[in-house]
Protein backbone atom coordinates (compact mmCIF):
# COMPACT_ATOMS: atom_id res chain seq x y z
CA UNK A 1 0.00 0.00 0.00
CA UNK A 2 1.37 3.40 -0.99
CA UNK A 3 1.37 5.98 1.76
CA UNK A 4 1.36 9.11 -0.37
CA UNK A 5 1.25 11.84 2.33
CA UNK A 6 4.07 10.17 4.23
CA UNK A 7 6.24 9.89 1.10
CA UNK A 8 5.62 13.46 -0.10
CA UNK A 9 6.00 14.94 3.38
CA UNK A 10 9.14 12.92 4.04
CA UNK A 11 10.70 13.95 0.71
CA UNK A 12 9.96 17.65 1.34
CA UNK A 13 11.49 17.52 4.82
CA UNK A 14 14.53 15.60 3.50
CA UNK A 15 15.00 18.20 0.75
CA UNK A 16 14.85 20.97 3.35
CA UNK A 17 17.43 19.31 5.54
CA UNK A 18 19.66 18.87 2.48
CA UNK A 19 19.22 22.57 1.62
CA UNK A 20 20.07 23.62 5.15
CA UNK A 21 23.10 21.35 5.25
CA UNK A 22 24.47 22.44 1.88
CA UNK A 23 23.75 26.16 2.27
CA UNK A 24 27.31 27.02 3.32
CA UNK A 25 28.73 24.90 0.51
CA UNK A 26 26.55 26.03 -2.42
CA UNK A 27 26.38 29.66 -1.27
CA UNK A 28 29.62 30.15 0.68
CA UNK A 29 29.30 33.96 0.79
CA UNK A 30 27.33 35.83 3.44
CA UNK A 31 23.74 35.92 2.11
CA UNK A 32 23.37 39.41 3.59
CA UNK A 33 25.88 41.00 1.18
CA UNK A 34 25.04 42.72 -2.10
CA UNK A 35 26.05 40.63 -5.10
CA UNK A 36 24.15 41.99 -8.10
CA UNK A 37 21.95 44.85 -9.21
CA UNK A 38 18.82 45.15 -7.10
CA UNK A 39 15.39 43.70 -8.01
CA UNK A 40 16.46 41.32 -10.78
CA UNK A 41 13.43 39.21 -11.72
CA UNK A 42 13.74 35.43 -11.44
CA UNK A 43 15.24 34.07 -14.66
CA UNK A 44 16.48 37.48 -15.81
CA UNK A 45 20.06 36.58 -14.94
CA UNK A 46 20.91 32.85 -14.95
CA UNK A 47 23.43 33.43 -12.16
CA UNK A 48 20.56 34.42 -9.86
CA UNK A 49 17.74 32.00 -10.70
CA UNK A 50 15.37 33.38 -8.03
CA UNK A 51 16.28 37.03 -8.59
CA UNK A 52 17.63 39.63 -6.18
CA UNK A 53 15.99 41.81 -3.56
CA UNK A 54 15.98 45.61 -3.18
CA UNK A 55 19.53 45.54 -1.71
CA UNK A 56 20.87 43.35 -4.53
CA UNK A 57 21.10 40.23 -2.39
CA UNK A 58 20.73 36.79 -3.97
CA UNK A 59 17.26 35.46 -3.05
CA UNK A 60 18.29 31.84 -3.72
CA UNK A 61 21.13 32.19 -1.20
CA UNK A 62 18.64 33.67 1.26
CA UNK A 63 16.29 30.71 0.77
CA UNK A 64 19.07 28.18 1.43
CA UNK A 65 20.48 29.99 4.46
CA UNK A 66 16.95 30.76 5.67
CA UNK A 67 16.14 27.03 5.62
CA UNK A 68 18.92 26.60 8.15
CA UNK A 69 17.51 29.25 10.50
CA UNK A 70 13.91 28.07 10.15
CA UNK A 71 14.67 24.39 10.72
CA UNK A 72 17.01 25.06 13.64
CA UNK A 73 14.60 27.39 15.45
CA UNK A 74 11.60 25.18 14.68
CA UNK A 75 13.34 21.99 15.75
CA UNK A 76 14.98 23.29 18.95
CA UNK A 77 11.91 25.16 20.22
CA UNK A 78 9.66 22.17 19.49
CA UNK A 79 12.04 19.80 21.26
CA UNK A 80 12.02 22.06 24.32
CA UNK A 81 8.23 22.36 24.28
CA UNK A 82 7.93 18.60 23.77
CA UNK A 83 10.29 17.79 26.65
CA UNK A 84 8.60 20.11 29.14
CA UNK A 85 5.09 19.25 27.94
CA UNK A 86 5.80 15.51 28.20
CA UNK A 87 7.26 15.81 31.69
CA UNK A 88 4.39 17.87 33.10
CA UNK A 89 1.69 16.00 31.17
CA UNK A 90 3.04 12.60 32.23
CA UNK A 91 3.17 13.46 35.93
CA UNK A 92 -0.23 15.16 35.82
CA UNK A 93 -1.88 12.28 33.98
CA UNK A 94 -0.30 9.52 36.03
CA UNK A 95 -0.53 11.07 39.49
CA UNK A 96 -3.66 13.23 39.13
CA UNK A 97 -4.53 15.39 42.14
CA UNK A 98 -2.83 18.72 42.75
CA UNK A 99 -0.28 18.52 39.91
CA UNK A 100 -3.11 17.78 37.54
CA UNK A 101 -5.26 20.67 38.79
CA UNK A 102 -2.27 23.01 38.53
CA UNK A 103 -1.56 21.93 34.96
CA UNK A 104 -5.15 22.38 33.88
CA UNK A 105 -5.28 25.89 35.36
CA UNK A 106 -2.03 26.86 33.61
CA UNK A 107 -3.20 25.56 30.27
CA UNK A 108 -6.49 27.45 30.69
CA UNK A 109 -4.43 30.57 31.34
CA UNK A 110 -2.49 30.02 28.14
CA UNK A 111 -5.74 29.57 26.23
CA UNK A 112 -7.12 32.88 27.47
CA UNK A 113 -3.98 34.90 26.71
CA UNK A 114 -3.58 35.61 22.99
CA UNK A 115 -0.36 33.61 22.64
CA UNK A 116 1.13 35.51 19.74
CA UNK A 117 0.61 38.78 21.63
CA UNK A 118 2.37 37.28 24.67
CA UNK A 119 5.36 36.29 22.52
CA UNK A 120 5.53 39.80 21.08
CA UNK A 121 5.53 41.34 24.58
CA UNK A 122 8.19 38.88 25.79
CA UNK A 123 10.44 39.66 22.83
CA UNK A 124 10.09 43.42 23.23
CA UNK A 125 10.98 43.16 26.93
CA UNK A 126 13.83 40.64 26.58
CA UNK A 127 15.08 41.78 23.11
CA UNK A 128 14.83 39.44 20.11
CA UNK A 129 17.68 36.98 19.64
CA UNK A 130 17.78 33.32 18.57
CA UNK A 131 17.74 32.26 22.24
CA UNK A 132 14.83 34.47 23.33
CA UNK A 133 12.79 33.59 20.23
CA UNK A 134 13.24 29.86 20.87
CA UNK A 135 12.38 30.33 24.54
CA UNK A 136 9.27 32.42 23.84
CA UNK A 137 7.92 29.96 21.24
CA UNK A 138 8.47 26.97 23.53
CA UNK A 139 6.87 28.76 26.52
CA UNK A 140 3.56 29.11 24.66
CA UNK A 141 3.89 25.71 22.96
CA UNK A 142 4.27 23.31 25.90
CA UNK A 143 0.80 23.49 27.55
CA UNK A 144 -0.98 22.06 24.49
CA UNK A 145 1.46 19.14 24.38
CA UNK A 146 1.11 18.61 28.14
CA UNK A 147 -2.68 18.32 27.74
CA UNK A 148 -2.26 15.74 25.00
CA UNK A 149 0.25 13.64 26.97
CA UNK A 150 -1.93 13.90 30.08
CA UNK A 151 -4.94 12.53 28.22
CA UNK A 152 -2.84 9.66 26.90
CA UNK A 153 -1.40 8.82 30.34
CA UNK A 154 -4.85 8.89 31.98
CA UNK A 155 -6.04 6.20 29.56
CA UNK A 156 -2.87 4.11 29.71
CA UNK A 157 -2.45 4.10 33.49
CA UNK A 158 -5.65 2.02 33.84
CA UNK A 159 -4.51 -0.65 31.40
CA UNK A 160 -3.73 -4.14 32.66
CA UNK A 161 -0.03 -4.17 31.80
CA UNK A 162 0.49 -1.03 33.87
CA UNK A 163 -1.48 -2.38 36.80
CA UNK A 164 0.47 -5.63 36.77
CA UNK A 165 3.70 -3.60 36.93
CA UNK A 166 2.31 -1.85 39.99
CA UNK A 167 1.46 -5.20 41.55
CA UNK A 168 5.03 -6.51 41.18
CA UNK A 169 6.25 -3.36 42.97
CA UNK A 170 7.67 -1.28 40.14
CA UNK A 171 8.17 2.39 41.09
CA UNK A 172 6.04 5.19 39.59
CA UNK A 173 8.84 6.85 37.58
CA UNK A 174 9.98 3.47 36.24
CA UNK A 175 6.44 2.60 35.11
CA UNK A 176 5.99 6.01 33.47
CA UNK A 177 9.33 5.84 31.67
CA UNK A 178 9.56 2.20 30.61
CA UNK A 179 5.90 1.15 30.31
CA UNK A 180 3.64 4.09 29.51
CA UNK A 181 5.93 6.46 27.62
CA UNK A 182 6.78 4.00 24.80
CA UNK A 183 3.04 3.52 24.25
CA UNK A 184 2.48 7.27 24.16
CA UNK A 185 5.31 7.81 21.63
CA UNK A 186 3.12 7.81 18.49
CA UNK A 187 1.12 10.75 19.85
CA UNK A 188 4.34 12.55 20.78
CA UNK A 189 6.00 12.04 17.40
CA UNK A 190 2.95 13.23 15.49
CA UNK A 191 2.30 16.31 17.63
CA UNK A 192 6.02 17.09 17.68
CA UNK A 193 6.12 17.14 13.87
CA UNK A 194 3.11 19.47 13.67
CA UNK A 195 4.64 21.64 16.41
CA UNK A 196 7.79 22.13 14.28
CA UNK A 197 5.59 23.52 11.48
CA UNK A 198 3.76 25.80 13.91
CA UNK A 199 7.04 27.06 15.38
CA UNK A 200 8.51 27.78 11.93
CA UNK A 201 5.42 29.75 10.90
CA UNK A 202 5.50 31.61 14.22
CA UNK A 203 9.17 32.56 13.86
CA UNK A 204 8.48 33.75 10.31
CA UNK A 205 5.61 35.92 11.54
CA UNK A 206 7.83 37.42 14.24
CA UNK A 207 10.63 38.16 11.76
CA UNK A 208 8.05 39.69 9.43
CA UNK A 209 7.01 42.08 12.20
CA UNK A 210 10.66 43.02 12.77
CA UNK A 211 11.03 40.90 15.90
CA UNK A 212 13.48 38.38 14.45
CA UNK A 213 17.15 38.04 15.37
CA UNK A 214 18.76 41.05 13.63
CA UNK A 215 21.88 39.01 12.76
CA UNK A 216 20.00 36.21 11.06
CA UNK A 217 18.58 36.02 7.55
CA UNK A 218 15.15 34.35 7.75
CA UNK A 219 12.30 33.76 5.31
CA UNK A 220 9.95 35.87 7.41
CA UNK A 221 12.49 38.69 7.50
CA UNK A 222 12.87 38.51 3.69
CA UNK A 223 9.08 38.87 3.33
CA UNK A 224 9.08 41.83 5.71
CA UNK A 225 11.89 43.52 3.75
CA UNK A 226 10.21 42.89 0.40
CA UNK A 227 6.91 44.36 1.52
CA UNK A 228 7.97 47.88 0.56
CA UNK A 229 8.34 46.88 -3.11
CA UNK A 230 5.29 44.64 -3.13
CA UNK A 231 3.67 46.45 -6.06
CA UNK A 232 6.64 46.48 -8.44
CA UNK A 233 8.54 43.35 -7.36
CA UNK A 234 6.17 40.91 -5.72
CA UNK A 235 8.51 37.94 -6.33
CA UNK A 236 10.73 39.17 -3.46
CA UNK A 237 7.80 38.39 -1.14
CA UNK A 238 6.39 35.43 -3.08
CA UNK A 239 9.53 33.26 -3.13
CA UNK A 240 10.28 33.05 0.63
CA UNK A 241 6.55 32.71 1.33
CA UNK A 242 6.36 29.72 -1.01
CA UNK A 243 9.34 28.23 0.82
CA UNK A 244 7.43 28.63 4.11
CA UNK A 245 4.25 27.17 2.63
CA UNK A 246 6.05 24.12 1.21
CA UNK A 247 7.89 23.59 4.51
CA UNK A 248 4.73 23.77 6.62
CA UNK A 249 2.89 21.57 4.10
CA UNK A 250 5.68 18.98 4.16
CA UNK A 251 5.77 18.82 7.95
CA UNK A 252 1.99 18.55 8.19
CA UNK A 253 1.87 15.80 5.56
CA UNK A 254 4.64 14.00 7.41
CA UNK A 255 2.68 14.35 10.67
CA UNK A 256 -0.54 13.06 9.05
CA UNK A 257 1.36 10.22 7.39
CA UNK A 258 3.04 9.21 10.65
CA UNK A 259 -0.34 9.35 12.35
CA UNK A 260 -1.76 6.82 9.87
CA UNK A 261 1.35 4.68 10.08
CA UNK A 262 1.58 4.63 13.88
CA UNK A 263 -2.12 4.27 14.57
CA UNK A 264 -2.82 0.58 14.03
CA UNK A 265 -6.29 0.80 15.54
CA UNK A 266 -7.34 3.34 12.90
CA UNK A 267 -8.99 5.63 15.41
CA UNK A 268 -9.26 8.53 13.05
CA UNK A 269 -12.42 9.09 11.06
CA UNK B 1 -37.12 28.41 37.41
CA UNK B 2 -37.19 25.14 35.52
CA UNK B 3 -34.49 22.58 36.39
CA UNK B 4 -32.90 23.19 32.99
CA UNK B 5 -32.73 26.94 33.51
CA UNK B 6 -31.25 26.40 36.97
CA UNK B 7 -28.64 24.07 35.59
CA UNK B 8 -27.71 26.53 32.85
CA UNK B 9 -27.52 29.40 35.35
CA UNK B 10 -25.22 27.37 37.61
CA UNK B 11 -23.02 26.42 34.64
CA UNK B 12 -22.70 30.04 33.48
CA UNK B 13 -22.05 31.31 37.02
CA UNK B 14 -19.18 28.85 37.40
CA UNK B 15 -17.74 29.89 34.04
CA UNK B 16 -17.98 33.54 35.07
CA UNK B 17 -16.10 32.84 38.33
CA UNK B 18 -13.41 30.97 36.36
CA UNK B 19 -13.10 33.90 33.99
CA UNK B 20 -12.58 36.36 36.84
CA UNK B 21 -9.95 34.10 38.43
CA UNK B 22 -8.13 33.81 35.08
CA UNK B 23 -8.18 37.56 34.68
CA UNK B 24 -6.60 38.00 38.10
CA UNK B 25 -3.79 35.57 37.17
CA UNK B 26 -3.19 37.44 33.93
CA UNK B 27 -3.01 40.76 35.77
CA UNK B 28 -0.41 39.33 38.17
CA UNK B 29 1.60 37.95 35.24
CA UNK B 30 1.36 41.37 33.65
CA UNK B 31 2.69 42.99 36.81
CA UNK B 32 5.62 40.57 36.88
CA UNK B 33 6.47 41.33 33.24
CA UNK B 34 6.27 45.05 33.89
CA UNK B 35 8.86 44.57 36.63
CA UNK B 36 11.13 42.56 34.34
CA UNK B 37 11.72 45.67 32.25
CA UNK B 38 14.94 47.51 33.15
CA UNK B 39 14.04 50.78 34.90
CA UNK B 40 10.63 51.39 36.42
CA UNK B 41 7.47 53.12 35.27
CA UNK B 42 8.68 56.48 36.63
CA UNK B 43 11.82 56.32 34.46
CA UNK B 44 9.71 55.33 31.48
CA UNK B 45 7.20 58.13 31.94
CA UNK B 46 9.94 60.69 32.55
CA UNK B 47 11.74 59.41 29.47
CA UNK B 48 8.60 59.67 27.34
CA UNK B 49 7.85 63.13 28.70
CA UNK B 50 11.42 64.07 27.77
CA UNK B 51 12.81 64.99 31.18
CA UNK B 52 15.37 63.33 33.42
CA UNK B 53 14.94 65.72 36.37
CA UNK B 54 15.62 63.59 39.50
CA UNK B 55 13.12 65.58 41.58
CA UNK B 56 10.35 64.98 39.04
CA UNK B 57 11.19 61.27 38.82
CA UNK B 58 11.15 60.96 42.63
CA UNK B 59 7.74 62.69 42.83
CA UNK B 60 6.40 60.45 40.09
CA UNK B 61 7.76 57.39 41.87
CA UNK B 62 5.95 58.41 45.02
CA UNK B 63 2.74 59.22 43.15
CA UNK B 64 2.78 55.83 41.43
CA UNK B 65 3.54 54.11 44.74
CA UNK B 66 6.83 52.73 43.38
CA UNK B 67 8.57 53.42 46.72
CA UNK B 68 6.23 50.93 48.43
CA UNK B 69 7.02 47.24 49.03
CA UNK B 70 6.18 44.90 46.10
CA UNK B 71 2.96 43.33 47.49
CA UNK B 72 1.56 46.82 48.14
CA UNK B 73 2.55 47.83 44.61
CA UNK B 74 0.78 44.77 43.24
CA UNK B 75 -2.35 45.73 45.19
CA UNK B 76 -2.20 49.30 43.86
CA UNK B 77 -1.66 47.99 40.33
CA UNK B 78 -4.63 45.62 40.50
CA UNK B 79 -6.75 48.43 41.96
CA UNK B 80 -5.83 50.71 39.06
CA UNK B 81 -6.59 48.00 36.50
CA UNK B 82 -9.97 47.32 38.13
CA UNK B 83 -10.83 50.99 37.63
CA UNK B 84 -9.81 50.73 33.99
CA UNK B 85 -6.76 52.92 34.54
CA UNK B 86 -4.00 51.62 32.26
CA UNK B 87 -1.82 54.70 32.45
CA UNK B 88 -1.16 57.52 30.02
CA UNK B 89 0.58 57.39 26.65
CA UNK B 90 2.62 60.53 26.05
CA UNK B 91 3.29 59.56 22.48
CA UNK B 92 -0.41 59.54 21.61
CA UNK B 93 -1.33 62.24 24.13
CA UNK B 94 -4.23 60.30 25.61
CA UNK B 95 -4.93 57.64 28.21
CA UNK B 96 -4.07 54.08 27.19
CA UNK B 97 -7.62 52.94 27.98
CA UNK B 98 -9.22 55.43 25.59
CA UNK B 99 -6.53 54.73 22.98
CA UNK B 100 -7.39 51.02 23.02
CA UNK B 101 -11.17 51.51 23.25
CA UNK B 102 -11.02 53.73 20.16
CA UNK B 103 -9.40 50.91 18.17
CA UNK B 104 -11.48 48.10 19.62
CA UNK B 105 -14.56 48.28 17.31
CA UNK B 106 -12.38 47.77 14.21
CA UNK B 107 -10.81 44.64 15.70
CA UNK B 108 -14.14 43.25 16.90
CA UNK B 109 -15.64 43.81 13.44
CA UNK B 110 -12.72 42.00 11.81
CA UNK B 111 -12.94 39.11 14.29
CA UNK B 112 -16.71 38.75 13.92
CA UNK B 113 -16.49 38.82 10.13
CA UNK B 114 -13.70 36.26 9.96
CA UNK B 115 -15.30 33.88 12.50
CA UNK B 116 -18.66 34.22 10.74
CA UNK B 117 -17.10 33.48 7.36
CA UNK B 118 -14.96 30.59 8.64
CA UNK B 119 -17.94 28.95 10.40
CA UNK B 120 -20.38 29.39 7.50
CA UNK B 121 -17.92 28.21 4.85
CA UNK B 122 -16.71 25.27 6.95
CA UNK B 123 -20.30 24.09 7.48
CA UNK B 124 -20.85 24.05 3.72
CA UNK B 125 -17.46 22.52 2.85
CA UNK B 126 -17.49 20.06 5.76
CA UNK B 127 -21.00 18.86 4.86
CA UNK B 128 -20.03 18.43 1.20
CA UNK B 129 -16.90 16.57 2.27
CA UNK B 130 -18.89 14.21 4.50
CA UNK B 131 -21.60 13.57 1.90
CA UNK B 132 -19.02 12.71 -0.75
CA UNK B 133 -16.56 11.03 1.62
CA UNK B 134 -13.50 9.64 -0.21
CA UNK B 135 -14.85 10.74 -3.59
CA UNK B 136 -13.39 13.62 -5.61
CA UNK B 137 -15.24 16.57 -3.97
CA UNK B 138 -13.99 15.33 -0.59
CA UNK B 139 -10.43 14.94 -1.88
CA UNK B 140 -10.46 18.40 -3.45
CA UNK B 141 -11.74 20.03 -0.26
CA UNK B 142 -9.17 18.14 1.82
CA UNK B 143 -6.40 19.37 -0.46
CA UNK B 144 -7.58 22.99 -0.24
CA UNK B 145 -7.84 22.87 3.55
CA UNK B 146 -4.37 21.34 3.75
CA UNK B 147 -2.99 24.36 1.86
CA UNK B 148 -4.96 26.86 3.93
CA UNK B 149 -3.67 25.23 7.10
CA UNK B 150 -0.03 25.49 6.02
CA UNK B 151 -0.07 28.98 4.48
CA UNK B 152 1.51 31.76 6.54
CA UNK B 153 -1.35 34.19 7.18
CA UNK B 154 0.62 37.40 6.59
CA UNK B 155 2.02 36.10 3.31
CA UNK B 156 -1.42 35.06 2.11
CA UNK B 157 -2.58 38.62 2.85
CA UNK B 158 0.29 40.17 0.90
CA UNK B 159 -0.33 37.90 -2.09
CA UNK B 160 -4.05 38.75 -1.95
CA UNK B 161 -3.10 42.43 -2.13
CA UNK B 162 -0.94 41.77 -5.21
CA UNK B 163 -3.64 39.77 -6.97
CA UNK B 164 -6.92 41.47 -6.04
CA UNK B 165 -5.66 44.95 -5.28
CA UNK B 166 -2.83 45.62 -7.70
CA UNK B 167 -3.39 43.36 -10.71
CA UNK B 168 -7.17 42.97 -10.80
CA UNK B 169 -8.00 46.18 -8.95
CA UNK B 170 -11.21 44.69 -7.55
CA UNK B 171 -10.83 45.52 -3.88
CA UNK B 172 -9.18 48.14 -1.67
CA UNK B 173 -5.98 46.87 -0.04
CA UNK B 174 -5.57 49.00 3.05
CA UNK B 175 -7.44 50.93 5.72
CA UNK B 176 -11.03 50.57 6.84
CA UNK B 177 -12.73 53.13 4.60
CA UNK B 178 -11.93 55.53 1.77
CA UNK B 179 -10.27 58.47 3.52
CA UNK B 180 -10.16 60.59 0.37
CA UNK B 181 -13.92 60.33 -0.19
CA UNK B 182 -15.61 59.93 3.19
CA UNK B 183 -19.17 58.63 2.90
CA UNK B 184 -22.12 58.52 5.25
CA UNK B 185 -24.93 56.11 6.04
CA UNK B 186 -25.40 53.06 3.86
CA UNK B 187 -22.66 54.11 1.44
CA UNK B 188 -20.20 54.20 4.36
CA UNK B 189 -21.25 50.73 5.52
CA UNK B 190 -20.76 49.37 1.99
CA UNK B 191 -17.36 51.05 1.78
CA UNK B 192 -16.28 49.46 5.09
CA UNK B 193 -17.60 46.09 3.88
CA UNK B 194 -15.50 46.36 0.71
CA UNK B 195 -12.42 47.13 2.78
CA UNK B 196 -13.26 44.24 5.10
CA UNK B 197 -13.31 41.49 2.45
CA UNK B 198 -9.58 40.82 2.04
CA UNK B 199 -8.55 41.12 5.74
CA UNK B 200 -11.47 38.97 6.92
CA UNK B 201 -10.79 36.29 4.30
CA UNK B 202 -7.06 36.27 5.10
CA UNK B 203 -7.76 35.99 8.81
CA UNK B 204 -10.34 33.24 8.28
CA UNK B 205 -8.33 30.84 6.06
CA UNK B 206 -6.45 28.99 8.78
CA UNK B 207 -9.56 28.52 10.90
CA UNK B 208 -11.63 27.56 7.87
CA UNK B 209 -9.21 24.66 7.38
CA UNK B 210 -9.50 23.45 10.98
CA UNK B 211 -13.27 23.83 11.14
CA UNK B 212 -13.91 22.08 7.83
CA UNK B 213 -12.02 18.99 9.01
CA UNK B 214 -13.92 19.08 12.30
CA UNK B 215 -17.33 19.42 10.64
CA UNK B 216 -16.50 16.59 8.22
CA UNK B 217 -15.53 14.26 11.07
CA UNK B 218 -18.54 15.01 13.26
CA UNK B 219 -20.94 14.84 10.29
CA UNK B 220 -19.60 11.40 9.38
CA UNK B 221 -19.99 10.27 12.96
CA UNK B 222 -23.53 11.64 13.20
CA UNK B 223 -24.66 10.05 9.91
CA UNK B 224 -23.31 6.70 11.08
CA UNK B 225 -25.04 6.89 14.46
CA UNK B 226 -27.98 4.88 15.73
CA UNK B 227 -30.23 7.88 16.32
CA UNK B 228 -30.01 8.93 12.67
CA UNK B 229 -30.72 5.36 11.55
CA UNK B 230 -33.67 5.31 13.96
CA UNK B 231 -34.98 8.66 12.70
CA UNK B 232 -34.79 7.35 9.14
CA UNK B 233 -36.64 4.20 10.15
CA UNK B 234 -39.35 6.37 11.70
CA UNK B 235 -39.72 8.08 8.30
CA UNK B 236 -38.26 11.47 9.23
CA UNK B 237 -37.36 13.46 6.10
CA UNK B 238 -33.73 13.83 4.98
CA UNK B 239 -33.74 17.63 5.37
CA UNK B 240 -35.11 17.42 8.90
CA UNK B 241 -32.52 14.78 9.77
CA UNK B 242 -29.75 16.96 8.39
CA UNK B 243 -30.86 20.10 10.26
CA UNK B 244 -32.33 18.73 13.45
CA UNK B 245 -30.13 15.71 14.19
CA UNK B 246 -26.86 15.87 12.26
CA UNK B 247 -26.13 19.60 12.10
CA UNK B 248 -27.01 20.18 15.73
CA UNK B 249 -24.61 17.49 16.86
CA UNK B 250 -21.91 18.70 14.52
CA UNK B 251 -22.27 22.24 15.82
CA UNK B 252 -21.33 21.46 19.41
CA UNK B 253 -17.66 20.54 18.77
CA UNK B 254 -17.45 23.46 16.32
CA UNK B 255 -18.63 25.91 18.97
CA UNK B 256 -16.12 24.49 21.47
CA UNK B 257 -13.32 24.82 18.91
CA UNK B 258 -14.22 28.42 18.08
CA UNK B 259 -13.99 29.22 21.80
CA UNK B 260 -10.58 27.55 22.06
CA UNK B 261 -9.28 29.43 19.00
CA UNK B 262 -10.25 32.94 20.05
CA UNK B 263 -6.82 33.73 21.50
CA UNK B 264 -5.09 32.52 18.35
CA UNK B 265 -7.51 34.55 16.26
CA UNK B 266 -6.76 37.73 18.19
CA UNK B 267 -3.01 37.07 17.94
CA UNK B 268 -3.42 36.65 14.18
CA UNK B 269 -5.15 40.04 14.10
CA UNK B 270 -1.76 41.65 14.80
CA UNK B 271 -0.52 40.26 11.48
CA UNK B 272 -3.69 40.83 9.46
CA UNK B 273 -4.12 44.39 10.68
CA UNK B 274 -0.45 45.13 10.00
CA UNK B 275 -0.67 43.81 6.44
CA UNK B 276 -3.92 45.64 5.63
CA UNK B 277 -3.36 48.80 7.76
CA UNK B 278 -6.62 47.94 9.54
CA UNK B 279 -6.98 50.50 12.37
CA UNK B 280 -7.56 48.03 15.25
CA UNK B 281 -5.67 47.01 18.38
CA UNK B 282 -3.45 44.61 16.40
CA UNK B 283 -2.11 47.46 14.32
CA UNK B 284 -1.75 49.53 17.52
CA UNK B 285 0.33 46.69 18.96
CA UNK B 286 2.59 46.70 15.89
CA UNK B 287 3.16 50.44 16.33
CA UNK B 288 3.83 49.95 20.05
CA UNK B 289 6.51 47.35 19.20
CA UNK B 290 8.38 49.94 17.17
CA UNK B 291 8.13 52.52 19.92
CA UNK B 292 9.06 49.91 22.56
CA UNK B 293 6.05 51.11 24.56
CA UNK B 294 5.93 48.23 27.05
CA UNK B 295 3.05 49.65 29.08
CA UNK B 296 0.87 49.97 25.99
CA UNK B 297 1.86 46.45 24.87
CA UNK B 298 0.99 44.93 28.24
CA UNK B 299 -2.31 46.83 28.36
CA UNK B 300 -3.23 45.43 24.93
CA UNK B 301 -2.28 41.96 26.16
CA UNK B 302 -4.55 42.32 29.23
CA UNK B 303 -7.44 43.71 27.20
CA UNK B 304 -6.90 41.03 24.57
CA UNK B 305 -7.28 38.42 27.30
CA UNK B 306 -10.43 40.17 28.53
CA UNK B 307 -11.87 39.96 25.01
CA UNK B 308 -11.07 36.25 24.82
CA UNK B 309 -12.60 35.56 28.25
CA UNK B 310 -15.77 37.59 27.56
CA UNK B 311 -16.15 36.04 24.11
CA UNK B 312 -15.72 32.63 25.69
CA UNK B 313 -18.61 33.40 28.03
CA UNK B 314 -20.73 34.13 24.96
CA UNK B 315 -19.56 30.85 23.45
CA UNK B 316 -20.52 29.10 26.70
CA UNK B 317 -24.04 30.53 26.44
CA UNK B 318 -24.31 29.24 22.89
CA UNK B 319 -22.98 25.90 24.05
CA UNK B 320 -25.54 25.82 26.88
CA UNK B 321 -28.30 26.43 24.34
CA UNK B 322 -27.08 23.63 22.05
CA UNK B 323 -26.24 20.95 24.62
CA UNK B 324 -28.68 18.83 26.63
CA UNK B 325 -28.72 20.22 30.18
CA UNK B 326 -27.41 17.01 31.76
CA UNK B 327 -24.15 17.37 29.88
CA UNK B 328 -23.40 20.87 31.19
CA UNK B 329 -20.54 20.64 33.61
Amino acid sequence: MIRLPLVIGGLIVLALVAMAASAGWIFPDDPMTMVAEPLLWPGQDPAFPLGTDSLGRDIAAGIFHGARASLAIGFISSSAALALGTLVGAVAGYRGGRVDDGLMRISELFQAIPQFMLIIVLLVIFRPSVATIILAISIVGWPAIARLVRAEFIVLREREFVQSCRVIGMSGPAIMLTQILPNALPVLIVSGTIQVATAILMEAALSFLGLGDPNLLTWGGMIGMGRDQLREAWFVVAVPGLALLITALGLNLLGDGLNDLLDPRGRRA
Amino acid sequence: MTPRARRIARFLARRLAQGVALLLCIAVLDFALLHAVPGDAADAIAGEAGTADPGYVATLRHQLGLDQPLPVQLGLYLGRLAQGNFGYSFRYGQSVASLILERLPATLLLMAASIGFAVAASLVLGTLSARFANRWPDRLITLVTLFFYATPLFWFGLMAIVLFGVHLGWLPTGGMYDVARPRTGLAFALDVARHLVLPAFTQACFFLAIYTRLVRTSMLQAYGSDYVRFARAKGVGELRIALRHVLRNALTPLVTMVGLNLGTLLGGAVLTETVFSWPGIGRLMYDAVFQRDVNLLLSILVLGSVIVIVANLLVDMLYAALTPAVELR
